[in-house]
């Protein structure tokens, strides 16, 4: 049988024992009401103490929602989301009230374990008491170096580590659900700012709901001492989570944040509707790196996570950059487009993207890229494997308004298809109304090539590991890209994802 | 989605044209003319266009070299708005069976007022035939046709179709494309835009190994819209499709082109390659792309590139360097870029009469 | 060592149908001896090349090719690579985006692993890949790119043999890895297979020209045409061919 029928008929019988954050911790969970309606806004509100401006916002958000309706555009296919019928708030009993490690349940530490986050970290992410001063042990001992970890478990952030190193440089990094009440000036003029409440069905049902997520603040000047880093873990059964992320890089500062996902294995499908917002003034530069591996379901495309997600960037002083680097292999079903408002003469956005679609995974992605501002640049490089019966749909934007003169974009999308039960869609708008831009835009669709294996496979490697060096070598512009730490974690990821494409 | 809209003048008019249970009149109530909230329409939006024109049928006139072969009652039905609209609102069906050798001149002036076309030319097997077309479309004009073609198992067709500046009118031609087996078709437009103009071809590869060249060049000057739709779909295997489309905008004219194809999971094997390049002269100008890939098979080569600017600066000093003066020059490259779609016609005397005619409209539009 | 015992091969081509290529080509090649092929273009040398190596699209309706008495048919394409066979394509290819030494790291501690053996480290792999860069003139930057990209023809055959000066294979299948090779480089490509020579290595080289023997010496010349092994003989059978060329052997085999 040729190599390729074979990685095809493997692909196929992909197990969804391979999906190794599948497991789900056993503790005891407080969940909110069922069902979204202005009581709910008012639990969760309640539960985070919020100030009445925060409330009067959801509920403001919750109206508009009702009074809109579910896109329906994307190139994906799923049955209609009972809203009614899910959980807009779960979260550990007493979570971040633990005084020392015996009060901490088993269960937990495990999963922190099981995440791959050192025992230390994790005493510090759950706030033990004490553990502060630990952090800098915690940091030597971390795999992945200097990271200062923010974890998320359902709706509530456990918590955050490293805060007093960075308070030094004058970095705040915490919650979002802290932030609002320790720097309301900051939440209150900026939420919202970059993605309106009203911008889209899943973002106005965020701002409604949204439980928690991270809130970073980078000062004038100041190049941030340590890549920050949040892990989002969806955990309890029939809850959405729905975390919303600012980041404000004020002038001539740096950041660079990393976000992974993970979720267990479920049945039923669950919910993720996220938000994240990234404000760069002059000269800053933010670099939001994504690892999502939420659960995809099993062959047969049952459980898995509904992966939502509004995220956009505003470089809106001169000089700015923003870079969203993703590596999708997660996620049942995923829609999602990663945007820069490239609005401060000169700034510059580049979205870098690899996303790996595998059984019955449908995943509508893309980037969009608005020029408004003089000399802006923008760079958009996509890699899309699918393999399985996977559907995969590059869908994009680039749009040069008329005052953005010297405005330049520049496209690349490249489909790998492993097998013929699925499918690689490219739809890129380009729309420009000025003759001082250039634009270009390239796409190709090809397949693992039999050629290349047998060469590969001739110098000594097996199938397994010649499909994976392809693969690594069809994205590597985009690994590039990731930072040191998550550029291994990616590529071990996008080996899991295509295990089975392999004897 | 939601609610239908009270129907414009123009919508009223077809309306009463209508028979009830008709399936274009149901769409027509449902969803009416096709405007910028369809997807397909979003750059284009014929209704808010052709609801400001005079709703009162025109004439449609025919110069063809000779009589159709038959005329039949319409019975095609599309999936299609415009089509399916031109099928209920024309009298009759034109159908020309080609012969071996035969150049078929059709010359189509659309005077004040709305008119609906249907007609069918069939290509029979073997044979290697020409079809010229040229529209006019006069002042206060909205003309809608719908041209099917079907070229059979190892015949040849090669199309050009030309398409006059109609600054006060409307055109909506579709042209619905079926290649059999080994079928060759070379389909190549100069368009010059209307008020709204709306060029689109499907192409269905029903057969294997069937060929087609599908390329474009199109001007748009002041006031215009030219828009420049293609869906290629490849159901054969072996198929081969090679696209190419130049757009120049000048002043505050709009072009639009929009590229699908489509390849089937049974379709292996297929080449396809699309290529759209636009030049923008001035501030005010516009133009919009969106070339798709759509693909279920993995054993093809599919590759799209579009690329959006202004005339090369360093091309134009070089040539001024040289002792050309600017404008000289400025013309110069506008007519080489949109020459390379024109220069691919295979005869040599029609692509000769394209070609002095994009250098005498040029100087018009630019 | 190497025992092709009339070997009978098609190669499949589109809708079940065959093509009948190799028709009876025996030879041995014992361990230590260097030999060659020679024959017009088309006569199924590489056909041979690809069968040694395991390539898909092949049917074997006959005969058999043993390797140090192992049969070959039926191995996949890494296990021969482990047990010691290497080609050298005629047409090497690109694979983009892969680092030419990741590439060969990988496949080198692959085989040492099928091997039972202990990986390269990293410093060692380094040495050796500086020594073999050194002595086919490969620079720095060239080992940084990708697996033959962008790499001119002669390039490309420099690069199999680092490959095999890396990988140390017991038995070397050289496909035509002279053409394309200018006189300088010609030199050099062969002075890096002869470094490979041994008592315990055997080499089948495919080639058009004496050029190249007039370094490799070979112990035996077979003439290979319309799928069938001709003539065999020694070094002098070359020197003959490229005077009266293959004439004499036109219009079908056995
Ligand atoms: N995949 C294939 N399908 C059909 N014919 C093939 C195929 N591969 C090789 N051949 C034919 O087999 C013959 C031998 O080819 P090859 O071994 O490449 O010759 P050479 O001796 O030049 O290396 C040639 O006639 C070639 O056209
Ligand atoms: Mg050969």
């Amino acid at each position: 049988m040729p190599a390729i029928k074979e990685t095809i008929e493997d692909v196929r019988r992909l197990e969804a024992d391979k999906y190794k954050y599948g497991f789900t911790t056993e503790i005891e969970q407080e969940f909110g009401p069922k069902g979204l309606n202005e009581e709910t806004i008012r639990f969760i509100s309640g539960k985070k103490n919020e100030p009445r401006w925060m409330l009067d916002w959801r509920l403001d958000a919750y109206r508009r929602w009702t009074r809109m309706a579910e896109p329906n555009w994307a190139k994906v296919d799923y049955p209609p989301i009972d809203y009614q019928g899910l959980h807009y708030y779960a979260a550990p009993k007493n979570a971040s009230k633990y005084k020392n490690l015996g009060e901490v349940p088993q269960e937990l530490l495990d999963t922190y374990k099981k995440l791959g986050i050192p025992r230390k970290e994790a005493e510090v992410l759950l706030g033990l008491e004490g553990a502060g001063q630990s952090a800098a042990e915690a940091r030597t001992e971390a795999l992945s170096g200097q990271v200062a970890v923010d974890a998320v478990f359902d709706s509530v952030s456990v918590a955050t580590t490293f805060k007093e190193e960075l308070a030094k440089a004058g970095v705040i990094f915490m919650p979002i659900s802290e932030a609002i009440h320790e720097h309301p000036e900051l939440v209150r003029k900026y939420l919202g700012a970059v993605v309106p409440v009203t911008d889209n069905f899943f973002a106005t049902l965020n701002s409604a709901v949204f439980s928690d997520g991270s809130f970073v603040y980078v000062p004038k000047g100041v190049r941030c001492p340590m890549e920050l880093s949040t892990y989002f873990r969806i955990n309890a059964a029939g809850a959405g989570q729905f975390e919303r992320t600012l980041i404000i890089a004020d002038e001539g500062s740096y950041v660079s944040y990393l976000e992974g996902c993970t979720a267990p294995m479920r049945d039923e499908n669950q919910l993720h509707a996220a938000v994240v917002e990234l404000l760069a003034f002059d000269d800053a530069e933010i670099k939001y790196s994504t690892v999502q591996n939420w659960w995809p379901g099993d062959v047969e495309g049952k459980g898995g996570v509904y992966n939502f997600v509004t995220k956009r960037a505003n470089c809106h002083g001169r000089n700015s950059k923003v870079s969203w680097t993703q590596v999708e292999t997660g996620s049942a079903i995923t829609w999602k487009y990663p945007s820069c408002v490239l609005k401060g003469d000169n700034s510059r956005g580049e979205f870098y993207s690899i996303a790996v679609t595998n059984g019955r995974q449908q995943a509508d992605t893309g980037s969009k890229m608005i020029h408004l501002g003089r000399n802006t640049k923008s760079r958009i490089i996509s890699k899309g494997i699918s393999a399985g019966r996977s559907d995969q749909t590059y869908r994009g934007l680039v749009s040069v308004h008329g005052k953005a003169e010297g405005a330049r974009n520049f496209t690349q999308c490249d489909s790998l298809l492993i097998g013929d039960t699925c499918g690689a869609h490219t739809v890129p708008y380009v729309e420009t109304r000025t003759p001082k831009a250039v634009l270009e835009h390239e796409a190709s669709t090809s397949r693992l090539s039999e050629e290349q294996l047998f060469y590969a496979r001739q110098r000594g490697l097996d199938e397994e590991s010649a499909v994976a060096l392809l693969v690594n070598g069809f994205c590597r512009e985009v690994l590039q890209e990731l930072p040191m730490e998550f550029a291994v974690e990616a590529q071990a990821l996008l080996g899991v994802s295509l295990e089975g494409s392999v004897g | 989605m939601g609610v239908a809209m009270p129907p414009n003048a123009m919508e009223a008019a077809f309306l009463a044209q209508l028979d009830e249970n008709v399936p274009a009149r149901e769409m027509l109530a449902e969803a009416g003319l096709p405007h910028r909230r369809i997807e397909e329409w979003k750059w284009s939006d014929l209704r808010a266009v052709v609801g400001k024109l005079p709703a009162e049928p025109g004439v449609l006139t025919f110069v063809a070299a000779r009589e159709s072969d038959t005329v039949a009652k319409q019975g095609q039905e599309s999936a299609l708005c415009m089509p399916l609209l031109a099928s209920a609102l024309s009298k009759e069906l034109h159908i020309y069976t080609l012969k071996n050798g035969e150049t078929l001149e059709l010359n189509v002036d659309a005077s004040a007022g709305f008119t609906h076309q249907q007609l069918l030319v069939l290509v029979p097997a073997g044979i290697k035939a020409q079809l010229l077309e040229h529209y006019t479309v006069q002042s206060c004009a909205f003309a809608n046709l719908t041209l099917t073609i079907v070229v059979e198992t190892d015949a040849r067709l090669d199309r050009v179709v030309k398409q006059d500046a109609a600054p006060e009118g409307a055109l909506v031609l579709t042209s619905l494309i079926k290649l059999a087996p080994k079928a060759r078709m070379a389909q190549t437009t100069l368009g010059f835009g209307a008020r709204l103009a709306r060029i689109e071809t499907h192409v269905s590869h029903a057969g294997e190994g069937a060929q087609i060249r599908l390329d474009g060049a199109c001007v748009v000057g002041a006031g215009l819209h030219l828009d420049q739709t293609s869906v290629v779909c490849h159901e054969g295997a072996h198929g081969q499709t090679d696209e190419l489309f130049k757009t120049v905008v000048a002043r505050d004219g709009k072009g639009v082109f929009q590229g699908k194809v489509y390849v089937s999971g049974g379709a292996q094997k297929t080449d396809a390659r699309m290529q759209h390049r636009g030049l923008l002269l001035d501030d005010k100008a516009e133009i919009d792309a969106k070339p798709e890939l759509e693909i279920y098979a993995d054993d093809v080569v599919c590759t799209h590139g579009n690329a959006l600017g202004a005339i090369d600066d360093e091309a134009l000093f070089y040539m001024r360097q040289r002792g050309l003066p600017e404008a000289a020059a400025r013309t110069l490259l506008i007519e080489s870029f949109l020459a390379e779609p024109l220069e691919r016609i295979e005869d040599e005397k029609v692509r000769e009469h394209l070609l002095a005619l994009l250098r005498t409209r040029l100087g018009v539009v630019t | 060592m190497l025992v092709i015992d009339n070997l009978q091969v098609c190669v499949k081509m589109e809708e079940g149908k065959g093509r009948h290529i190799l028709k009876g080509v025996s030879l041995e090649v014992p361990a230590g001896q260097v030999h060659a092929i020679m024959g017009p273009n088309g006569c199924g040398k590489s056909t041979l090349s690809y069968l040694l190596s395991g390539r898909e699209g092949y049917e074997i309706i006959g005969g058999s090719m043993m390797f140090e008495g192992q049969d070959l048919a039926g191995m996949e394409p890494e296990d021969r690579a482990a047990a010691g066979m290497f080609l050298s394509f005629q047409y090497p290819v690109e694979i983009p985006g892969v680092p030419i030494l990741t590439f060969v790291k990988e496949a080198l501690n692959a085989q040492r692993r099928a091997r039972g053996e202990d990986e390269t480290s990293t410093p060692q792999f380094m040495k050796l890949a500086r020594e073999a860069a050194a002595q086919l003139d490969i620079t720095h930057e060239m080992l940084k790119r990708p697996v033959n990209v962008d790499f001119s023809g002669g390039e490309k055959k420099r690069m199999e043999i680092f490959q095999a000066l890396m990988l140390q294979p017991k038995f070397l299948i050289l496909d035509e890895t002279d053409s394309g090779l200018d006189i300088d480089a010609l030199k050099m490509v062969a002075e890096g297979v002869n470094t490979l020579r041994g008592k315990e290595r055997g080499m089948l080289v495919i080639t058009h020209y004496q050029r190249l023997l007039d370094y490799l010496k070979p112990d035996v010349v077979h003439v290979m045409a319309a799928g069938c092994i001709r003539e065999t003989g020694g070094p002098e059978l070359a020197l003959k061919l490229e005077e009266a060329g293959y004439d004499k052997y036109a219009g079908g085999g056995a």
